[in-house]
């Protein structure tokens, strides 16, 4: 009996591998399936001359690469149907780990928080397509240049989840949280600081903040900056006003634990949270009193999955909208129940060094010049072994590009195009280590430290969709003009874990890999800044700290003066590399056929979350 | 009273005699002859050897670090005349990764069964012959050993551990498989030493370490083969298993776990057969090979089973 069942196991292995095979060669033999809008054929007849192109045209420069792909993909989805009432939308958060869930806007670490927030709550003051701040938003604002003020007015009738309504001394109050000693998210920094009173309030020397005024009815704010730049109208100051009443009697210290923000948080947006099971999914329910009108949609479901089963849980309808990854695109180009809308994100990967240490007490950046990555030589020489761009074409296809400095295509405007960034040259980096005394001693490949100890670089990067084959990938460019680098803890760091580990300065880790959204203001003073607890690298300089100023400064007023600094900036980045910008992306959403009004920008820069409508009860399969 | 004796005498006259005809067979015979009678078990055991000598063959043909290198110029290649089982999504070559893989998967099934096998009888011994506060001690420490989440303890351990290779993998496996092992041999020993030769063993005044290892372990030897025998296809389903989750060892050290794992994106298995499933197949081959073997050797070890 045995026998026959161990037989009949094999025979249907044997069975389904056949069937595997022949499955497989009809998806290559038939050229294009049928595909149910002409406008998704569009796309793909688009994407597939744009190929071509760039096969003709391999000189295009990264920026414009980034530009021409995203022009390929639609803002908005395409939708004629007619809507139902209500629905609930099936939001799939993608990530390989479950979400931290610190939902607050002063103390969310990471990009998945973020995602969640954007559902609950916005910034009272609205933004226009450039990221400059415009009217209309929950509050009003004009400012000053003279008297470096800016004044806020709340609109009427703009309520908390809860009923109360919310005035801008619910905005006083989140000032007073970041800025307070106890403080230790990363919000704190050099654009807070240039608010007047707030060096005294963060050392605890006052109990208010003398740069804020409020009036008596709290709906209008007068901010008192001490440098009055253009920055500060582009995201340069905090806008995320948090509840008074909800946070009354809790520690600072205590916040970003307390369950108000990890299970009950309130927000003024289109959406109220109903119940969020930690790390895995939040479920939202229409916000009636939403200021800006009620939301069409019954209520929004926020669901953490992996980023490998994303294509197959679109096709069977599991989720309304998700981000896709540029990775697995390419297999699924023609789908027939969702379709793709893109844009180019503010983000870029970088390899990061450490180079020194923060200073929790005095809130500053010590930059260490003897530690292990101090060598400009030898960051350099990193940042020309490895072949981005190779990783780009393949690995992503083509929906990734070399990055050639820290300031994305969003923000042409500042880019400097004349950069060409850290190209692949696997021969300038010997050249570059060998100069710097980084030479090969006992002939086993890989290059000892100048003074001939053995040399190893302990790396930190994240786990996600293929990242152990990008790691081996850039480990072996390494190995190949003789660096011998190993992974922190001998594996791909969890993405919580890893940013636990970069934000204390490990001393286990000489360089990590990590990627940033830069908000709307590309100033480098937050990610790059002598005082911000961001910049990672721990890296400090005369040069930067004079640019840095003269951005956040008035001078800056003078857009040519402003350009000059920024292009300054970006060559003196490249000069000293602190870090290595590796890749920009575009990003790629799933938006399933029944979903209507949904854009890319839905919760970026506008907030239309309220107008999205359903045209089916259920996805579409 | 008087019947019985009677009985045991003629009993023993007739085991005597027997001996005086027929030597008895050894442990090894029976086994092969066991093999040989049952067709199943032949096969598999020379497709056995016939695979643990391809893979040990050719692997040492193949350069581990070249093998592990990944070229993205060849991703996701189907199978070809330079490639015969196709890449991997790192443009890896498939089938020098299958030798590979199999030679870890492998030896780390073997590392794992002999360092279990050598402790459990160890530990097994010990408690089981000297019995009394002993064996106490040391099967109350075992019961709490074997209390504990031996999956997740074996997860933690291999997520904490900063590098990790075959060895070290095969050092946790076995850190938590020795157990079951012990208390096996334990309670077969605790049976062998009530018998007659050991207490007259005693008497004479053998050492009790001789005794232990020369007299007793032959005797429960056939049962450890048996034991160990089924126990190499669980080991090697366990390291495959923990591979295939994550927890295994890392990616550039291929083992069938590592490559089975190709399937857990749901666009290799649809469309890509050529990466999981020569591996799946090695897999299940091996299990099944291992398996008749084993029920081959069992027979062989129980009278009452033996087919010859």
């Amino acid at each position: 009996m045995k026998k026959v069942f161990t037989m009949f196991l094999l025979v249907v292995l044997i069975a389904s591998a056949f069937y595997g095979c022949s499955k497989s060669k009809d998806n290559t033999n038939t050229p294009t399936s049928p595909s149910s809008t002409s406008d998704e054929k569009d796309v793909k007849n688009e994407k597939e001359d744009s190929k071509e192109e760039s096969q003709a045209e391999p000189t295009a420069a990264p920026h414009e690469q980034a530009v021409e792909q995203a022009a390929l993909f639609p803002e908005e989805v395409v939708n004629n149907n007619p809507s139902i009432e209500g629905g609930t939308l099936k939001v799939a958060l993608v990530a390989s780990s479950a979400f931290a869930g610190v939902l607050n806007p002063c103390f969310y670490e990471d990009n998945y928080d973020a995602q969640i927030l954007d559902w609950f709550t916005e910034p009272i003051i609205s933004y226009d397509e450039n990221f400059v701040a415009d009217q209309d938003g929950a509050a009003t604002y004009e400012y000053d240049v003279d008297a470096k003020t800016i004044t806020l007015h709340m609109r009427e009738g703009v309520k908390w989840h809860d009923g109360e309504p919310v005035t801008l001394d619910d905005l006083v109050f989140a000032y007073e949280v970041i800025c307070h000693k106890d403080y230790q998210g990363l919000r704190f920094g050099e654009s807070e600081l240039n608010v007047v009173g707030v060096e005294e309030y963060h050392a605890g020397k006052a109990d208010k903040i003398s740069g804020l005024e409020l009036s008596e009815d709290e709906m209008t704010l007068t901010i008192h900056f001490k440098e009055f730049y253009p920055s500060i109208l582009v995201g340069g100051f905090w806008t995320n006003a948090i509840p008074r009443h909800y946070y009354e009697g809790i520690p600072v210290k205590e916040m970003a634990a307390h369950e108000k923000t990890r299970t009950k948080p309130i927000g003024f947006g289109a959406f109220k949270v109903k119940n969020i099971v930690p790390g895995e999914s939040v479920e939202f329910e229409r916000f009636d009193d939403y200021w800006r009108g009620k939301p069409k949609l019954d209520g929004v479901v926020v669901t953490v999955v992996n980023p490998d089963l994303v294509p197959a849980a679109m096709q069977e309808g599991r989720f309304d909208v998700a981000e896709f990854s540029t990775q697995q695109y390419p297999n699924y180009m023609n789908p027939t129940n969702y379709q793709y809308i893109g844009y180019v994100q503010t983000v870029f990967s970088y390899t990061g060094f450490k180079l020194g240490k923060w200073d929790f007490d005095k809130s500053e950046n010590i930059y260490n010049p003897k530690s292990k990555m101090a060598n400009l030589n030898l960051r350099k020489a990193i940042g020309y072994a490895v072949d981005n761009d190779t990783l780009a074409k393949n690995i992503y296809n083509g929906l990734r590009f070399l990055a050639t400095t820290v300031i994305t295509p969003r923000h042409g405007t500042y880019q400097h195009k004349g950069l060409e960034g850290y190209t692949y040259n696997p021969e300038l980096a010997k050249q570059l280590l060998d100069e710097a005394g980084f030479i090969d001693i006992d002939g086993d490949g890989y290059r000892e430290d100048p003074n001939g100890k053995p040399f190893t670089i302990t790396w930190a990067t994240m786990d996600g969709e293929n990242a152990d084959i990008i790691a081996q990938f850039k480990i072996q460019c390494w190995a190949d003009v003789g660096l011998r680098v190993e992974l922190y803890n001998g594996r791909l760091t969890e993405f919580n874990a890893f940013y636990e580990a970069v934000e204390n300065d490990d001393p286990a880790i000489d360089m990590y890999d990590a990627a940033w959204q830069t908000g709307y203001d590309p100033n480098p003073a937050s990610l790059w800044g002598h005082f911000s607890p961001a910049n990672y690298t721990r890296y400090t300089s005369d040069t930067f700290d004079a640019i840095i100023n003269d951005i956040s400064s008035d001078k800056a007023w003078d857009s040519e003066f402003l350009n000059q600094r920024y292009h300054d900036w970006q060559e003196a980045f490249f000069e000293e590399a602190p870090a290595i910008p590796t890749l920009w992306r575009i990003g790629i959403i799933a938006v399933n056929n029944r979903v209507k009004n949904y854009n890319t920008t839905a919760s970026d820069i506008e907030q239309s979350n309220h107008l999205i409508e359903l045209t089916a009860p259920e996805p579409i399969q | 009273m008087e019947k019985k004796k009677e009985a045991a005498i003629l009993d023993t006259k007739v085991q005597a005699e027997k001996n005086a005809y027929t030597q008895p067979p050894s442990f090894a015979r029976l086994v092969w002859k066991e093999i040989l009678h049952d067709k199943f078990a032949l096969v598999s055991f020379l497709l056995f050897l016939a695979i643990m000598f391809t893979v040990f063959i050719g692997s040492n043909y193949a350069d581990a670090s070249e093998v592990v290198k990944v070229n993205l110029k060849l991703m996701n290649q189907p199978p070809s005349k330079e490639f015969p089982l196709g890449t991997d999504a790192s443009g890896r070559d498939m089938l020098t990764q299958l030798f590979l893989g199999a030679r870890n998967s492998i030896l780390i099934a073997f590392g794992v069964t002999i360092l279990c096998g050598i402790i459990g009888i160890f530990v097994g011994l010990v408690s089981g012959f000297y019995g009394g506060r002993i064996d106490n001690i040391i099967m109350r420490i075992l019961d709490f050993l074997a209390m504990l989440p031996t999956l997740m303890f074996i997860i933690v351990i291999v997520s904490l551990i900063p590098k990790y290779n075959v060895f070290t993998f095969i050092m946790v496996m076995t850190a938590f498989g020795w157990i079951g092992k012990a208390r096996l041999i334990r309670a077969k020993t605790l049976q062998q030493s009530s018998l007659d030769y050991v207490q007259a063993s005693k008497t004479l005044g053998t050492r009790n370490i001789v005794i232990m290892f020369r007299e007793v372990l032959p005797n429960i030897a056939s049962l450890i083969i048996v034991n160990l025998t089924l126990n190499l296809a669980a080991n090697m389903g366990l390291e495959t298993g923990l591979t295939f989750l994550g927890f295994g060892l890392p990616f550039n050290t291929p083992s069938l776990g590592t490559l089975i794992r190709y399937a857990s994106i749901p666009e290799n298995m649809q469309k890509r057969y050529w990466q999981w499933l020569p591996a799946s197949l090695l897999i299940v081959v091996m299990m099944l090979c291992i398996n008749f073997v084993g029920q081959a050797v069992k027979r062989a070890a129980d009278a009452k089973q033996r087919v010859v």
